[in-house]
């Protein structure tokens, strides 16, 4: 425990080399630059940024990427306030109460107590984020294949069970994943899978090509279809970035109770931020009282405060299983371990020994990262908000021309920009369809693991699939995930039962 | 039975699109050429399983719709009229894309990128079509350059990437 905070001042010093926080600075500009387009959640704005930081060393990248993630998540909630068009489904409640204050002339104390709230829960979760991910890394130490087949497992379950409308297309989008996981050749026996002749899909398909293809392509397609059906309207900034003490008084518990909430649903894979945000949401509706209550669904601070809160506070908590078990349980997360895995770094329990100035110089600037934003972003919020004012044509013209230079920049190669198209129109059916996109990048990047997991389990135990069953972990796992799977349609099944049996009664 | 929407007729299209693509991963699997030493796992396994979920997911999807409980598309509500999708626009979109994937590496970066923002932009109803384009060709140099000159990042070359390569240096 010690260890970790002299680590971690280590850290503090690693980070506060002069051109360490240049990088740093530029991350938190840069991602909420990007941040703060419509239309661009924090997942493609790293996608997006990944070519930036190829020449880039790897401790001065990840400083950067840690500025980025906290960045682009930032310049998300100025856009859902202001817009109404949130950039992923973490901001999605943010919109519904922040859109209204700024309707009512109230957008400078909700945009305030977005970007205050996120500081709050970025720096209490990066300070828990401290303390878990160097346990859980040691106690994973001892996880054996068969253990992380059953996390992964549940990370498929969960991402795709609980994300969008409806389970089955949940499983469907994970599917899809898991099938362009499968191209390429396997790892193992060098078989050449999906590959139909062509010899630059030997390698598989590049996760950053499908993820920034799946959102900006996909969404540049979706929303060509129908635009000529949509309105746009950005609400002015009257006034500056700021609460009065009344509203700081309605804001802080959420912030403390959004942390609480958005925190353990990061560490657990619950399936990124729609989550947390939603539980928070109703839990400060909930404790609303008098006057405050009423203005929910108007415009009410705590339904800004709370939810934000949660939404970062979920992004840390997200780092925790990738840092210390390399698993990414949210699309951002999945970018992340993508941005990782370019500089040859692997996020597991053995990177906390192998690396550990990384990991912490990591931590350390998610600290910093945290501090500039604010710094960064209440004064010159006007500044930001000029970035609502450019033309939609040339916005989404831009960010096409960003999106197929990231899918082509990685590996210089044509077949690279081919998948991407494809990809792009796949990213444009799911949405036709309400199919949730994070499932498939989710198993793009799970499904080759857990297929070396499998089998790496299987030669322990000579092909014996009661390895897969063996010791308490996977039990345990396995148990929650049958009742994860049962218990919410039995559930739903027997309240409408017994809502039929009183409307009889009646 | 509920009649089958407008709506969900492009669904069960999509849906038996990806029960298609579950059939070749089979094929693919069933066709697969099996290393000579012996494994644990075949690499036949995972594929297998993978593609019994793709196909169980589309017939559900498939079921579903036949339910009546087709999808609301992101953004819109249930009880709106479906909107036919735009596909004019979206074939510009695609056009333009496919201009650039094909000419990046014949014409050099700065042509193909002007092509393909120009694209887009003309397709989300920019209509000077001369303003456009230069502001696409100006957009597109200013990316080559710092991306090349600034970040170090190799883009396709042609003659007007070398010219501009030379003035940099």
């Amino acid at each position: 425990m010690f260890d970790n905070f002299d680590y971690l001042l280590d850290g503090f010093a690693a980070a506060f080399i002069f051109s360490n926080l240049i990088y740093g600075f530029i991350g938190t500009f840069l991602g909420t630059l990007v941040g703060v387009l419509p239309g661009i959640g924090p997942a493609l704005a790293i996608g997006l940024l990944l070519p930036i930081t190829l020449t880039v060393q790897p401790t001065q990248a990840l400083i950067m990427f840690a500025a980025i993630y906290y960045g682009a998540m930032y310049g998300g909630s100025t856009t859902s306030i202001l817009l109404n068009t949130p950039g992923e489904s973490g901001s999605v409640i943010t919109a519904v109460e922040g859109n209204k204050m700024a309707r009512a002339g109230r957008a400078g104390a909700a945009l305030a107590t977005a970007a205050i709230g996120s500081f709050v829960a970025g720096t209490i979760a990066t300070l828990l984020l401290a303390m878990a991910a160097p346990e859980l890394a040691e106690i994973a130490l001892t996880v054996q294949p068969a253990g992380f087949l059953a996390l992964i497992i549940t990370a498929f379950a969960t991402v795709g069970t609980l994300l969008g409308s409806s389970r089955i297309r949940g499983i469907l989008s994970l599917a899809v994943g898991l099938t362009v996981g499968l191209v390429g050749a396997d790892l193992q026996s060098g078989s050449l899978r999906l590959t139909f002749g062509n010899r630059a899909a030997i390698d598989g398909i590049e996760t950053v090509t499908v993820i920034v293809a799946l959102f900006a392509l996909g969404e540049i397609l979706y929303l060509a279809s129908r635009f000529k059906h949509e309105k746009w309207q950005v609400i002015p900034v009257g006034g500056r970035a700021m609460m009065n003490k009344k509203d700081l008084k309605r804001s802080w518990k959420p912030w403390l109770r959004g942390t609480a909430i958005g925190f353990p649903l990061g560490v657990i894979p619950a399936g990124g931020s729609e989550v947390p945000t939603f539980l928070s949401y109703a839990v400060e509706k909930k404790l609303a009282k008098g006057e405050n209550k009423k203005e929910f669904g108007n415009g009410a601070i705590e339904g800004v405060a709370g939810p934000e809160a949660a939404n970062n506070a979920n992004a840390a908590g997200a780092l925790v299983p990738l840092l210390a078990l390399g698993l990414p349980t949210s699309a951002t997360a999945a970018v992340v371990l993508v941005a990782f895995q370019s500089y040859s770094i692997q996020p597991g329990p053995l990177l906390f020994m192998t690396n550990p100035e990384l990991v912490w110089a990591l931590i350390a600037s998610l600290f910093i990262g945290n501090t500039l934003l604010l710094i960064l972003n209440l004064p010159f919020i006007r500044f930001w908000v000029k970035l609502l004012y450019i033309p939609r044509p040339y916005l989404y013209a831009g960010i096409a021309t960003f999106a197929l230079l990231g899918a082509y920049a990685l590996n210089n190669s044509i077949f690279d920009l081919q998948v991407a198209l494809a990809v792009g129109i796949v990213g444009y059916l799911f949405r036709r369809f309400a199919v949730p996109i994070t499932p498939m990048v989710i198993g793009v990047i799970l499904g080759p693991l857990a297929e070396l997991y499998y089998k790496r389990a299987l030669q322990i135990s000579q092909g014996d699939h009661g390895i897969l069953l063996d010791g308490p972990l996977t039990k345990s796992l396995y148990i929650m995930l049958i009742l994860l799977i049962f218990i919410p349609p039995i559930y739903s099944r027997l309240a409408r039962k017994s809502k039929r049996n009183s409307k009889a009664s009646i | 039975m509920n009649k089958v929407s407008q709506a969900g007729k492009g669904e069960l299209v999509f849906a038996g699109a990806l029960f298609l693509v579950s059939l070749v991963v089979y094929w693919d699997t069933h066709g697969l050429v099996l290393p000579t030493n012996n494994t644990v796992v075949s690499p036949r396994t995972f594929p297998y399983a993978v593609a019994s979920l793709l196909m169980i997911a589309s017939i559900g999807i498939a079921i579903e719709v036949f339910r009546g409980r087709a999808a609301t598309p992101e953004g819109t509500s249930s009880d709106s009229t479906f909107q036919r999708a735009d596909l004019k626009t979206m074939l510009i979109i695609v056009t333009a894309i496919g201009i650039h994937t094909f000419l990046l590496e014949k014409t050099g970066y700065i042509i193909a990128a002007t092509i393909s923002f120009w694209g887009v932009a003309y397709a989300f109803g920019a209509k000077k079509i001369i303003k456009i384009g230069l502001i696409a060709f100006l957009f597109s140099i200013l990316v080559f350059f710092s991306f090349t000159n600034l970040l170090d990042i190799q883009l396709p070359k042609w003659i007007i990437e070398e010219l501009i390569s030379k003035v940099g240096s």
